[in-house]
């Protein structure tokens, strides 16, 4: 397998905030689960991206693309509302006095008596028992201004939300052309050439079923060439069920391109998503599950 | 060693096949079940970048569903084992979004933000008092060397924060990169003891 090329901070920034084309998005969706290193790295980019925000440091594109695309979702909102919170606490933690590097204490301790330790303990007690009280009251001050900050991104949100509308409405006509696009005249079902999927949301074959067709003939290729022999699951993505199985089924090649045919009985299909799952078979051990094809079937 | 809890209450697997499906993930190195808990939480935030209203349950599906494939054929060829979640994980997708377009009428997956901001403003108030109590809380759980090292990693901002962490990592004797992933375990378990003392009060 060919390396991976490096994706840098801001790339992954941009993935955060839904800033990039659909096509690089499913790529990096398949990476960020199956990527070990880029998952880890993901994750570190986010929560400085959130700190960003919630110290108040992001700016221009980038905050308009925070609030209207990252604080879409609930999840994303509360680690926002704990990035705020979190900065709060370390704020105050690193602006309240530290008594165990007291200077001041230390010359004094030297000369006690060792009968004095019980009062000196009850002093430190004492001392950081002020100091906890002293550093509740900053923490619940910092908090509710954070509510305030918090408060106004949520007025900044209820905009956006406006800006989300303009946008259902550009969804709205996408779906209207995909309506037209079923609806227009049937493609030819003559061995239609299905591709493993790996990724691509947005690309998985639509076949249109003419009336009176007893089967559908597909060709589903190969990403690496090297068994003998196949069978082929047709499973209904729903309910996981596997709803026909074929017969033994021998490799092509079809422009020098390795495929499996295979004819499904256009009977068991509805209009819906199906899954095909390539098997390869060996004499004397359990099918090897190769891939998986996606296909929508609709009927005309 | 940390003891992973394994939480399968609304999952459809039994218990072999959930073990089979935690040796499968685990690709020939026993993890303690950490591997499953990390694949899950990779495909929660797979389906959240998707705005998918219910994420975790989405990946629950996703991982049923190999566990049926895994139980059904004996094995799975695909490797690594992240690479064929993720293939199921997109069916899971696209069924949710077809399920959803037909449904749930559009205006109801908006984001809570359009709510009427003044009852947000007074949620957030008595939402920020708890989270406030609950991250104090968390953070004195932590250890004293983990508590000072998630406030100094933290701490500052832009130039000034990447010298500090820089000269962390000198200090603990490992990588930025490794110190960063030191880091956000330390976040991601005081986020989840934030999260879960919050659900308690």
């Amino acid at each position: 397998m060919p390396p991976t090329p490096p994706i840098s901070d801001d790339h992954l920034i941009r993935y955060l905030l839904g800033a990039l084309p659909a096509d690089e998005v499913e790529r990096l969706d398949e990476r960020t689960v199956v990527d070990d290193e880029l998952a880890e790295r993901l994750r570190v980019v986010e929560d400085d991206l959130v700190d960003s925000y919630a110290a108040g440091t992001l700016t221009g594109e980038r905050l308009q693309r925070f609030e209207t695309f990252y604080l879409a979702s609930p999840r994303r909102r509360s680690k926002a509302a704990f990035a705020k919170g979190l900065r709060a606490a370390i704020d105050r933690s690193t602006h309240q006095p530290r008594p165990v590097q007291n200077r001041a204490t230390q010359p004094a301790r030297q000369i006690w008596h060792a009968s004095w330790w019980p009062l000196a303990a009850a002093a430190v007690l004492i001392l950081a028992i002020g100091v906890l009280f002293l550093q509740n009251f900053t923490l619940r001050r910092e908090l509710r201004e954070t509510a305030r900050h918090m408060a106004d991104a949520s007025q900044r949100a209820t905009t956006a939300a406006q800006q989300l509308e303009v946008e259902q409405a550009a969804t709205a006509a996408a779906k209207q052309a995909l309506v037209d696009a079923r609806s227009a005249p049937a493609l030819a079902v003559v061995a239609l050439v299905l591709l493993p999927q790996t990724r691509g949301v947005t690309s998985v074959s639509i076949v249109a079923v003419p009336p009176g067709a007893s089967a559908l003939p597909l060709n589903l290729r190969l990403e690496s060439p090297g068994g003998t022999s196949y069978d082929v699951a047709l499973r209904d993505p729903a309910s996981n069920r596997t709803i026909w199985r074929s017969r033994s089924l021998a490799p092509e090649r079809v422009r020098q391109i390795p495929m499996v045919p295979v004819s499904l009985p256009t009977g068991l299909l509805k209009a819906q998503h199906y899954a095909l799952d390539l098997f390869e078979l060996r004499p004397g051990s359990a099918p090897d599950f190769v891939s998986s094809y996606a296909f929508e079937v609709v009927r005309q | 060693m940390s003891v992973v809890t394994l939480d399968r209450r609304d999952s459809g697997t039994s218990g072999t096949s959930f073990t089979r499906l935690l040796r499968w993930l685990d690709d020939g190195v026993d993890s303690k079940g950490e591997r499953y808990l990390e694949i899950r939480r990779r495909l929660v935030a797979y389906f959240d970048r998707r705005n998918r209203p219910a994420p975790d349950i989405l990946a629950d599906e996703t991982l049923d569903r190999v566990s049926r494939t895994l139980e059904e054929s004996g094995r799975i060829k695909v490797t690594p084992p992240a690479r064929y979640c993720y293939v199921v994980a997109r069916f899971v997708l696209l069924e949710d979004i077809r399920r959803n377009q037909r449904e749930v009428p559009f205006d109801e997956t908006r984001p809570a933000s359009q709510h009427n901001p003044s009852a947000n403003r007074a949620e957030t108030d008595d939402g920020a008092e708890r989270s406030l109590q609950c991250l104090t809380h968390c953070l004195n759980k932590l250890k004293p060397e983990d508590r000072t090292l998630i406030v100094e990693y933290y701490r500052d901002a832009k130039r000034q924060r990447i010298d500090r962490r820089r000269e962390l990592a000198r200090g603990l004797g490992i990588s930025m990169n490794a110190l960063a992933i030191r880091t956000w375990r330390l976040r991601a378990s005081l986020e989840a003891c934030v999260a879960a003392c919050r659900n308690r009060r």
